[in-house]
């Protein structure tokens, strides 16, 4: 069956009742009716929900926010920087299923799905092949000073994203002397690279 | 806009062909808004019983003028019977017969395919590398990329996708009898493409323009010492100019995970059997990075 032929159906059925209305009766009609009444009525939803999905990007942003980019890369400080880039509000959910939610509620509720879209896709541009940094000390040192200058919940996505494991973030440090011991934890590194970071870009500049 | 044909090769069976086709393209169908066109052209027809229900194939192609044997067959005995329209599958794969991703087709081999070879060589006076671009040129404005899965050889119908394609992509596992087939690869496609191309008329030449890395595991250093000699291969290969200046192996790549397995006998590609697994999000963000590689790098 394609959608082509429920619709050449549906016409059939709904000429025969108008053609018949007067002369249709009996129980086991009847019942039949009801159950396809209340079948037609959930179907009508259903359809409504995906129509309304066709207003300009908003099939896609629906499709975009629930692809496995979505669910690897939209982290809870993603989500954050997503809100503010994309609503120009703060994020003050504490989890990425709550920040994800809301941020779904805001983009249908302000029916803007077109921007939602473009930054989505760039931000999943960029998510799928992350910017590499060099292992040199200058390349380091460069980063360093990038990082120092990003806003606070960018900083805290750039960290989580790129500088995944405490070898990373050891390097980083290392390069910018950072100092760290063996048993350095890994919020106690990053807090120390952060005020470092900050403080450098501060000081020299961009 | 002209479709992008893009031909999935490579002479070792069970390197991810298929897997890499099918999710490839349903990723840049469903969430790129790029219209995908699927060509099956391995007899095994693992492509389309991977996006079909057994018996949704079969029906369709026990019609053989519906599969992409015809296309082949017509040529050979000159008959005219392949329909591009009623051989195409739309929005597959299907969920109780409906599509489930709009912008995906399907062109759907059979098993007659096998027989084909014989005959080809039979007709070997004639160009019979050209019948497959012949019959997919009046669809390329329908497109934006048309893909070519093929049958792991490199016998008459894969030639046929070699002078269909614009790009090659070699999908590839990373171990050692993979690495010492790449170059031998590279070198029969070059050599192929400097026998036909006089016959591209106004077409750039094709070339091998990435490479796709499946089934990678992380155990201890085994899988990246061999990306790494892929890396160097391919460094070599590039520079001697029998593979794209700008070829590159794609990223991420894509983890051993079961549930793409699995996805294969659900007959689904396995962004919609398991959205949240490894091998979906890896496939999704290979898409866009090969979305990246086709659109800006080349």
């Amino acid at each position: 069956m394609t959608y082509g032929e429920l619709s050449t159906r549906l016409e059939a059925v709904a000429a025969n009742l108008h053609k018949h209305e007067r002369t249709l009766e009996g129980q086991a009609l009847s019942k039949a009716t009801t159950t396809f009444a209340k079948a037609l009525g959930s179907y009508e939803k259903k359809l409504a929900d995906f129509l309304q999905g066709t207003a300009p990007g908003a099939r896609e942003f629906e499709d975009l926010i629930k692809s496995p980019q979505a669910k690897k890369h939209l982290t809870l400080p993603a989500l954050k920087v997503a809100f503010r880039q994309i609503l120009g509000q703060a994020l003050h959910e504490e989890t990425a299923a709550k920040a994800k939610a809301s941020l779904v509620k805001q983009v249908r509720a302000e029916g803007d799905f077109e921007s939602a879209v473009v930054y989505l896709k760039e931000f999943f541009f960029r998510a799928a092949s992350p910017l590499k940094v060099g292992e040199d000390k200058e390349s380091l040192q460069a980063e360093f000073l990038r990082l120092g200058g990003l806003p606070d919940d960018e900083l805290e996505f750039q960290l989580q994203h790129r500088f995944k494991t405490v070898g990373a973030l050891k390097k980083l440090a290392k390069a910018n002397a950072v100092n760290f011991t063996a048993t350095t934890s890994k919020p106690k590194l990053i807090e120390t690279i952060v005020h470092y970071a900050r403080r450098a870009h501060q000081n020299v500049g961009t | 806009m002209q479709a992008k044909t893009i031909a999935f090769i490579n002479f070792k069976g069970g390197v991810g062909k298929t897997a890499t086709v099918v999710n490839i393209a349903a990723n840049l169908a469903k969430f790129q808004g790029k219209r995908v066109l699927i060509v099956d052209l391995d007899p095994q027809c693992n492509s389309s019983v991977w996006l079909l229900q057994p018996d949704v194939w079969k029906h369709h192609v026990d019609d053989t003028t519906r599969s992409t044997f015809q296309i082949f067959e017509d040529q050979i005995v000159g008959t005219h019977r392949f329909d591009f329209d009623k051989a195409v599958l739309r929005g597959v794969p299907y969920g109780n017969g409906l599509p489930l991703i709009a912008k995906l087709d399907l062109l759907p081999a059979s098993i007659h395919l096998l027989r084909l070879e014989d005959k080809l060589h039979q007709n070997r006076y004639a160009q019979f590398f050209k019948f497959l671009h012949q019959t997919l040129k009046p669809y390329h404005r329908s497109y934006d990329y048309i893909f070519l899965d093929c049958a792991p050889n490199l016998y008459s119908v894969t030639k046929n996708a070699l002078f269909a394609a614009d790009y090659c992509v070699v999908p590839y596992l990373p171990d050692f009898l993979s690495l010492s087939g790449f170059s031998i690869l590279a070198d029969e496609v070059e050599e192929f493409y400097s026998r036909v191309g006089g016959y591209l008329t106004g077409r750039k030449r094709p070339q091998i323009a990435a490479l796709i890395v499946s089934h990678y595991r992380k155990v201890g250093n085994v899988f990246a010492h061999s990306i790494n000699e892929l890396e160097i291969q391919t460094n070599a290969l590039r520079a001697s100019g029998k593979i794209h200046a700008k070829a590159a192996i794609l990223e991420p790549y894509i983890r051993h995970d079961v549930k793409v397995a699995e996805s294969t006998s659900e007959h689904l590609p396995v962004v919609l059997y398991a959205p949240g697994c490894n091998g979906s999000q890896d496939y999704a963000d290979l898409a866009v990075n090969f979305l990246k590689h086709f659109e800006d790098t080349l």
